[in-house]
């Protein structure tokens, strides 16, 4: 294999990196009806809390402004929605949500994105590419981006492996990463089902991993090692959260 | 398998770390063998740093066996 610097430089530009935002970025992340949104938002964390008693944890690990990434276990649809509203309100204005293409084509569910949260979809089959540098795109213009670095949903609760992916996009954009651990969101809405049944969940907060020690690494060694590296810690952050 | 197949055939056995004589050509890197489909940056890598070729990203998005990649690979370095 070449020298790892060579490599970084390849995985810089597929995260398309180095280029420049489109001018009309910010348009293509906002949904609607901004305004409404705390409200909206304030109603669903009053369910949430009465439903789920919804619990954060470790919130002081959470930095005081974007941008930074959220990534968590994965084995429930009600994950992100846990951690979003698990998260101080001054924070919840700068997260942007990825959700596959596919619901582009349901339109309420399209609408319904839209309405909650600024957002963009991309193609999960296949072009992951797309999925990583439009992440890192967001990233780079200051925003929170949440990641499920298992890939998909676990079936029985247990994590997963995670990819890599990840780790690239921390280190190749500098940008930390908090590790949270979501809790009871399986028992409440495993995968395969769609109707949430009453249990607690709670939502712990890790401390930030830093990328920046990993970026030195990237001299010594292959940049997919350093970021395998970076993703292994991540995890070993998220297993230690759930116990 | 001609000089320069061996050679990108070696050159991606080392990177995905799995055994020439255990890369079947024609099977799938990543369904197949296990291979991380992040670890195609890396392969196309060792490639530029190797024979100075750029490949493409819609070409790297669509590698799924030992001989796409000896195919663009020598497509690139015509």
């Amino acid at each position: 294999m070449g020298t790892s610097q060579d490599t970084s430089s390849h995985w810089r530009r597929l995260l398309k990196l180095d280029e420049p935002l489109p001018k009309d970025f910010e348009k293509h992340l906002a949904g609607f009806g901004s305004s409404l949104r705390p409200r909206i938002h304030g109603y669903l964390g009053k369910v949430a809390k009465r439903d789920f008693g919804l619990k954060g944890i470790g919130i002081e690990n959470l930095p005081d402004r974007a941008p930074f990434i959220i990534a968590s276990n994965h084995s429930s649809s009600l994950d992100f929605p846990a951690i979003y509203l698990s998260l101080p309100k001054e924070l919840r204005k700068d997260v942007v949500v990825m959700y596959t293409s596919f619901f582009d084509r349901i339109f309420p569910i399209k609408m319904a994105i839209k309405a909650l949260i600024d957002s963009f979809s991309v193609e999960l089959d296949g072009n992951f590419w797309q999925a990583l540098s439009m992440a890192a795109r967001v990233l780079k213009y200051g925003k929170i981006v949440y990641i499920a670095p298992e890939g998909q949903r676990s079936w029985d609760g247990k994590l997963l492996p995670f990819k890599v992916g990840v780790g690239a996009l921390s280190v190749e954009t500098g940008i930390p990463v908090v590790p949270a651990y979501v809790k009871g969101a399986h028992e409440a809405l495993p995968r395969g089902t769609v109707i949430p049944k009453k249990h607690p969940i709670s939502v712990s907060f890790g401390k930030l991993i830093d990328p920046s020690s990993f970026a030195e690494k990237k001299s010594e060694r292959p940049a997919y090692e350093v970021y395998r590296d970076f993703t292994q810690i991540l995890r070993k952050e998220i297993v230690g959260l759930s116990r | 398998m001609s000089d320069i197949e061996k050679e990108i055939k070696g050159l991606v056995s080392k990177v995905v770390k799995i055994p020439e004589d255990k890369i079947d050509p024609n099977a799938d890197l990543f369904k197949d063998l296990g291979v991380d489909s992040l670890l195609g940056v890396e392969i196309f890598a060792a490639l530029d740093n190797k024979y100075h070729i750029d490949i493409p990203e819609q070409k790297l998005i669509k590698i799924k066996t030992l001989n796409d990649i000896i195919a663009i690979a020598k497509e690139q370095i015509k």
